[in-house]
């Protein structure tokens, strides 16, 4: 009888098995749509996640909600998730946000944004946003980059030919020495253990061990199986990035 | 970050053309500058685009969680996506701004307020059709009653017959009593059940009532109008039953006194049927189900209406 007055989202959202695996996977679906669509391997992590959550939703159906940007359904989900987690929780789901959106090695302005929208939304502060990206990357969480200033995309300009040159400069000066040349496969790994290009062996290991530690997905057991999941996604890609660079660097 | 298309006052989905066409006659030589390097370049616009959706998701976001004003949320300039607080950056505008700012924290509450009670119906609800689907057992061998989910998470409560009407009531009584002379018969007790069908009780219905009257709940199907099953509630009590699958008319006739299954409570008895088919369905493992509460309740989520007697 609730058939007719519900939208899509709600009536998925009362069939599921687990609601508030639900909510975070629309919530991690709206992530993955935020630069545009979601593509394949996004759609493959989500799942993953979403057998894991157990919920008998169709992720599919999730993921089409989040692409048309259904605003009232994020909410909704936005409600139940910011209900369960306080506090510690709170502070732990961060964490695995903060994971899935840094485990390519890159933080879009984009991801910046919503990471800070849910912290305000768990009542992480910003001092306490920080910490925790401290942590977990050795590094502040950057302002994110005002793309609608004509200033920002100047300096971008500027700082490129100034690299250009720079690598020009040096390829002259050692045109006869061999210079490690990374593919872009490399760059990716390096990017995903937050280290630059042509960093040592040690600070491979060193690297890795710290990050595995952080990111080990029994670290998130408090927050359900759905997020243990997406902990699991991330603690994947920082193994293959460790993986490949212990074979090829 | 500024929202661009909103201050050239344009589509974020408008053409080159379009944008070129604002940027030239546009007043505010930044704005010119910005939008000119933005989003006359195809690259660039696309990269904005993108932080641009996902801030018009996030403002509208803020705006109905009553967040505009989260920590993480200031110093990034972006508050020209907060929903319905568009405001111009020039400085004589800025105190206008400040009073804006003020009125939205204060509104801000209230929004917070109705949001809570927007959403805690479905969160209501939510566990109310949880509490209602139960695991289907595995061996089929438990035909015992379905645990029923507690009572103070789930009302289905249904307008009965108050007894408001108790004085025209007795009026009747006494005009219709010499018509009537069947004897009086013992109450059946509550859970005395009368199927109609050889199909088996799948999902759970509990039917509370009020004290003060009995009841005949009466359930019939919905496309075929037959009567599935009849089963007795005494006034004041709960009975938990198994009803096979389907969609179902439910009719109550209700009284004090009992004259058997053709005349029921007698002239006195009270007709009625609820507005809302109930709809018992497997969902995966689950089964759905409902409990009925038979009295009047002010806020009860259920409409009843009158029925003739000859339609019962």
């Amino acid at each position: 009888m609730t058939d007719q007055s519900f939208t899509e989202f709600e009536q998925l959202f009362l069939k599921s098995n687990n609601q508030l695996g639900t909510s975070i996977l629309l919530i991690l679906a709206w992530i993955a749509a935020s630069d545009g669509n979601v593509d394949k391997t996004e759609a493959k992590q989500l799942s993953e996640i979403s057998a894991a959550a157990k919920h008998g939703i169709s992720i599919q159906q999730l993921i089409r909600i989040a692409e048309n940007h259904d605003l009232a359904a994020i909410h909704l989900a936005c409600d139940i998730v910011s209900s369960h987690f306080k506090g510690e929780k709170a502070h732990l789901f961060m964490e695995m946000a903060i994971g899935i959106s840094i485990a390519d090695g890159l933080l879009l302005p984009s991801e910046n944004h919503i990471l800070r929208f849910l912290a305000d939304l768990l009542g992480v502060n910003r001092s306490g946003l920080n910490e925790t990206f401290v942590n977990m990357t050795g590094r502040e969480i950057p302002t994110p980059s005002d793309v609608s200033s004509a200033r920002y995309w100047q300096d971008r300009e500027r700082a490129r030919e100034d690299s250009s040159q720079q690598s020009k400069g040096s390829d002259s000066t050692n045109n006869h020495h061999e210079q490690p040349r990374h593919s872009s496969k490399a760059i990716a790994a390096y990017a995903t253990l937050g280290l630059e290009p042509g960093a040592s062996k040690e600070e491979i290991k060193q690297s890795y061990r710290r990050l595995a530690q952080i990111h080990h997905p029994d670290r998130f057991s408090s927050l359900g199986e759905e997020s243990v999941a997406a902990a699991s996604q991330t603690f994947v890609r920082i193994r293959e990035a460790y993986d490949y660079l212990v074979k090829y660097a | 970050m500024r929202d661009l298309y909103r201050r050239l006052g344009v589509s974020p989905k408008a053409s080159l053309q379009e944008i070129q066409k604002a940027v030239q006659s546009c007043s505010d030589a930044r704005l010119k500058e910005d939008a000119t390097e933005v989003l006359l370049s195809e690259g660039r616009r696309k990269t904005y685009d993108q932080v641009h959706t996902a801030l018009s998701d996030i403002g509208a976001l803020r705006a109905k969680l009553g967040l505009t004003h989260g920590d993480n949320w200031q110093g990034l300039q972006s508050q020209d996506f907060e929903k319905g607080s568009w405001t111009p950056t020039s400085a004589s505008q800025a105190f206008e701004k400040k009073i804006k700012r003020h009125n939205a924290k204060a509104s801000a509450k209230s929004l917070l307020r109705s949001v809570v009670e927007f959403v805690s119906p479905f969160i209501v609800i939510g566990l109310v059709v949880g509490g209602f689907i139960y695991y289907k057992s595995a061996n089929n061998a438990s035909t015992s009653t379905p645990t029923p989910p507690s009572s103070t998470t789930y009302q289905q409560p249904v307008a009965g017959n108050g007894t408001s009407s108790s004085g025209t009531q007795s009026a009747n009584e006494f005009l219709d009593e010499p018509a009537f002379s069947e004897p009086k018969l013992a109450l059946p007790e509550t859970g005395t059940i009368d199927r109609y069908t050889n199909e088996s009780g799948e999902a759970p219905l509990q039917i509370k009532t009020s004290s003060g009257a009995n009841y005949l709940v009466r359930l019939e199907n919905i496309s075929t109008g037959r009567n599935v099953l009849d089963v007795f509630v005494r006034g004041g009590t709960t009975v938990d039953l198994e009803v096979p699958l389907g969609t179902y008319q439910l009719k109550y006739a209700s009284g004090q006194n009992w004259y058997g299954t053709e005349h029921l409570f007698g002239p006195e008895t009270a007709y009625n049927k609820a507005d809302t088919p109930f709809r018992f369905y497997i969902q995966g493992q689950q089964i759905s189900g409902y409990t009925v509460t038979l009295y009047r309740v002010s806020d009860g989520n259920l409409r009843t209406s009158k029925l003739p007697p000859d339609q019962f």
